[in-house]
């Protein structure tokens, strides 16, 4: 289906509003434990939403079949919904915008092309570097390339392609049983530094063999990028998220202006920073552009979609998500905490007592208002004393108020680490914490 | 099936020693409600192939959707999912898989209403009856939710299986928020997170009564507001049938799954404690905690005829009396305990690869009853519906939030209290239990959401379990 005959089923719509969302994908991806491929997979996927509007009544549909006959019973399907619904009074009429998003390296041919022996290749490497240490690799090693189409009645036609590459690699093993992680993402697998990636995560699994327990208390914590990129991607979704502003469930609702962390601390939603992943145009093929969250401390701006900016009188941002996804409201998907200037060594010298965090597991929310979650560290946490790692720890459980934390920073790194957030990646330095809240030790009692 | 069988055939020939494939084609509706406007009414429809082959002890697999005729497109998924299999090939020993008795056989439930005949117009007037039934002055946010899926899925195996199975698959809930301008508080009903599911027809939806229930989940919310706070320490727990499936699930269903033990789902969800010298030999609860996987029970959410492999429903004993009995297993996994599988693996549509999932993982009734439990408590709280979960990546430490609780006092319930949270170690959890409540108050749960694998298949499973007391547990750790 190419975009010429979508803009003729739109126009050809019976509908007074219709707009079609499509995304082709590839995902190729090879899954490995104890450093042996146990998944390798080729999936080809096309989903493909209408959404009409009969005057202001709303009606939408999927569908996997994207040629002609398939898109023309979407488009009926979605028209016999619309007939159940009652108008919607604040539907404001489809986005249009006339300005072109700036050429961004979001996709890479060589991602697309890569083969499943080029990734073998590489989880072999992985194979060999464990080997070394007596460790086993566990892990998954991806490449997806997407195409998007955004197709509204309204004139706004967009079409641009994405592509990922990722890796993940977990060593474990050695005589006290450790566990070391690390990972990437870029767009271009040509990119991705498969030996860097997997001497880090070894070079982990061999500082925590023979991990002590650590009583719970409050901390000062050096939070390396993943763990940040953690935290800062459940501020996106239950915080910056304009939904949850607009609706009052969340903190920033309301405090536009107002101080509310650390000077230090910065953050803005960046589709343009080619060292993420880039995304032109969001899911109403509305164009994004950089946008100014947390200056200094200081929260700037609530994020939007076309129907919810319209609601309070204002423009889109370009944050839109897909039909279908759209009752989570408008989010940003390109989060990126500004770095500071202090070396990955300077950081640990400002700690006297405290813990060294890896990454976050299986993090849930407490209290969405006041950003409260729990969680565990994982894959390396270790015992810091006078400036230095001293040992390794068992895993802990913190319970914590993101926003106290982005409160009590006293340092940040000048490296950023990078992780996915659904199409895009979140992007964040370390940070040292004061008085991070470990509530658990992850050992049976 | 011709197309289908001709596919595995094909395989064989491109170098398979063994194929299957799942065919598939999805009907889906569901609508969402919010604060009593049809936010979302999506119809959706899809179909497609995944094809699965063994090639020296190693899978590979490719998948792509049907759009007409292109015959030549799905043969060629036979020569990728072959060569992703040798690719995966370096150097290791060529395995067997469990054996499995060939079947053709085909499926379908027995449901009173077909969900799909309920006109939409019936199901948004439910939902916003159900609206206007918890619409109140503290009330700033309702949601409703139906949602109902049929799925026709096609199994051929290159061992002979010719096996099709029609599922539906319908749910629904609603939720309430309130807030007094400082705080703000939740319910919902049945179930958080969207409800209840379960694999009947639209009567399902009817017996939850949605809005003689919405006055009651309207007045939980508000009286909410102004509960006490969940006392600190350490007391016993009651824990609701609702909240404690999803403690059998995160807590014994995912640590029993033997792919998970044997680290293939190390480096994203984690691994599991209950390492495989364990088998047999584990005090996994108290003596009166039985806990079996019955992918057997007619309607339940995690019930099926046959697995992704072929393999028939069964109904296994995973803790008898306290101790860990069985894993879930595959035709791959099965045979590195010496065992054959017991019919766990599935995959999320045709575009995935399949895996070990929960089928119903239940806690069986024991001979108690609410009531006595309640009696039976000195001090302590009574926590149901889910609200927060986190659990480690080896199964051992959770953390757990709810939507209500009530505070015990000398064996009476003495009010509601607010943001309840507990917290706990999963083998001293268990064998803290000394009451389950009986058969008439248990019930099955259906979750259609559990999260595993990557890509990421959210499984649709079920849990049964009616009431159970916990000594000694760690509750209201928040900040």
């Amino acid at each position: 289906m190419k975009k010429e005959d979508l803009k003729k089923l739109v126009t050809e719509s019976p509908a007074e509003h219709t707009e079609i969302f499509m995304q082709k994908s590839e995902l190729k991806l090879s899954r490995f434990a104890e450093s042996i491929i146990h998944q390798n997979i080729s999936q080809e996927t096309t989903n493909l939403t209408v959404v009409v509007h009969e005057g202001k009544r709303k009606g939408s549909a999927s569908t996997t079949d994207p040629s002609t006959g398939g898109v023309k019973k979407a488009i009926e399907k979605a028209c016999e919904a619309a007939r159940f619904q009652k108008p919607d009074p604040d539907f404001p009429g489809l986005p249009f915008s006339d300005e072109i998003a700036p050429e961004l390296p979001s996709f890479s041919q060589e991602t697309a092309d890569c083969s499943p022996e080029q990734r073998a290749r590489g989880i072999a490497e992985i194979r060999e570097i464990g080997e070394k240490e007596g460790f086993k690799g566990f892990g998954t090693y991806s490449t997806q390339a997407n195409r998007f189409f955004s197709i509204n009645s309204g004139g706004n036609y967009r079409e641009w392609d994405t592509s990922q590459a990722y890796l993940k690699v977990l060593y474990m093993g050695g005589p006290g049983e450790g566990e070391g992680f690390a990972q990437d993402v870029c767009v271009n697998v040509g990119d991705l530094d498969v030996t860097k990636v997997a001497e880090k995560a070894a070079r982990k699994c061999s500082e925590t063999q023979e991990r002590q327990t650590l009583k719970p208390g409050e901390y000062t914590v050096i939070l390396e990028p993943l763990a940040v990129c953690e935290l800062l991607g459940y501020l996106g979704f239950i915080g910056f998220n304009g939904l949850a502003c607009n609706e009052g469930r969340s903190f920033f609702a309301g405090k536009i202006g107002e101080k509310v962390m650390d000077e230090k601390i910065s953050i803005l939603d960046d589709p343009y920073d080619k060292s993420g992943l880039p995304i032109p145009y969001d899911g109403e093929g509305m164009p994004k552009r950089p946008l100014p969250l947390v200056e200094e401390g200081v929260y700037k701006n609530y994020v939007y979609d076309h129907y919810l900016a319209r609601k309070e009188g204002r423009k889109s941002t370009g944050h839109a998500l897909p039909p279908g996804f759209r009752s989570f409201g408008p989010m940003p998907m390109n989060l990126k905490m500004k770095p500071g200037n202090t070396t990955g060594q300077d950081l640990l010298k400002k700690v006297e007592r405290g813990v060294l965090v890896t990454r976050f597991h299986y993090v849930g929310v407490i209290h969405p208002l006041k950003t409260i979650i729990t969680g565990l560290t994982r894959d390396g946490t270790f015992w810091v004393e006078n400036g230095e790692v001293s040992h390794a720890l068992k895993n802990l459980r913190f319970t914590q108020g993101i926003i106290d934390a982005l409160n009590q920073v006293i340092g940040m790194g000048s490296e950023p680490g990078r992780m996915p957030f659904h199409i895009g990646a979140t992007q964040a330095p370390a940070l040292v914490i004061d008085g991070f809240n470990f509530t658990g030790v992850s050992e049976m009692e | 099936m011709d197309r289908w069988k001709k596919l595995i055939d094909l395989s064989l020939n491109k170098g398979a020693d063994y194929a299957d494939l799942r065919y598939i084609e999805n009907e889906k509706q569901g609508i969402r409600c919010k604060n009593g406007k049809i936010e979302e009414l999506n119809l959706g429809e899809d179909s497609g192939v995944g094809l699965r082959v063994w090639v020296n002890g190693s899978w590979g697999f490719a998948s792509m959707s049907l759009t007409g005729n292109n015959s030549e497109a799905i043969n060629a998924l036979a020569e990728e999912a072959v060569a992703l299999a040798r690719a995966a090939n370096k150097g290791q020993k060529t395995r067997d898989l469990a054996p499995v008795k060939p079947e053709k056989d085909s499926f379908f439930p027995d449901i009173e209403e077909d969900p799909f005949e309920i006109s939409l117009e019936e199901k948004i007037e439910l939902l916003q009856k159900a609206h206007q039934g918890m619409n109140g002055e503290k009330i700033f946010l309702t949601t409703g939710n139906i949602d109902c899926q049929k799925e026709r899925k096609i199994f051929v195996s290159s061992e002979g299986s010719e096996i099709e199975q029609t599922f539906y698959r319908t749910g629904a809930g609603i939720s309430a928020m309130s807030t007094d301008g400082k705080d703000r508080q939740i319910r919902s009903y049945p179930s958080a997170f969207g409800g209840n599911y379960a694999q009947r027809g639209y009567e399902f939806i009817r017996e939850m009564d949605l809005e003689r229930e919405a006055e009651r989940v309207r007045k939980e919310a508000e009286d909410l507001l102004v509960a006490d706070q969940c006392p600190s320490g350490e007391m016993t727990l009651i824990l609701g049938g609702c909240q404690l499936g999803l403690q059998v699930h995160e807590s014994v269903g995912h640590p029993i799954e033997l792919d998970r033990v044997f680290g293939t789902e190390a480096a994203f969800a984690g691994t599991s404690f209950l390492t495989p010298e364990n088998l047999n030999n584990l005090t996994y609860g108290s003596e009166i905690v039985n806990i079996y996987a019955d992918a057997t029970i007619p309607g339940a959410l995690g019930s099926f005829a046959y697995d992704d492999e072929g393999v028939p429903a069964q109904r296994i004993p995973i803790v008898k009396n306290g101790r860990f009995e069985n894993y879930l297993t595959s035709r791959e996994t099965a045979p590195i305990l010496k065992q054959t599988s017991n019919g766990t693996m599935r995959a999320i549509g045709w575009s995935n690869f399949p895996i070990i999932r929960m089928t119903n993982i239940n806690l069986e009734p024991g001979n108690s009853s609410l009531q006595e439990l309640i009696e039976g408590t000195e001090r302590g709280i009574l926590l149901d519906m889910i609200k927060s979960w986190s659990i480690d990546d080896k199964r051992i430490n959770f953390q757990f939030g709810t939507e209500i609780g009530w505070l015990i006092e000398d064996g009476k319930i003495k009010g509601k209290i607010k943001n309840p949270t507990y917290t706990g170690s999963t083998l001293p959890f268990w064998r803290s239990c000394d009451g389950i409540a009986g058969p008439s108050e248990w019930k099955m749960w259906g979750v259609p959401n559990c999260g595993k694998g990557e890509p990421m298949q959210a499984a649709p499973v079920g849990h049964g379990a009616s009431y159970a007391r916990f000594r000694k547990i760690k509750v209201g750790v928040s900040r």
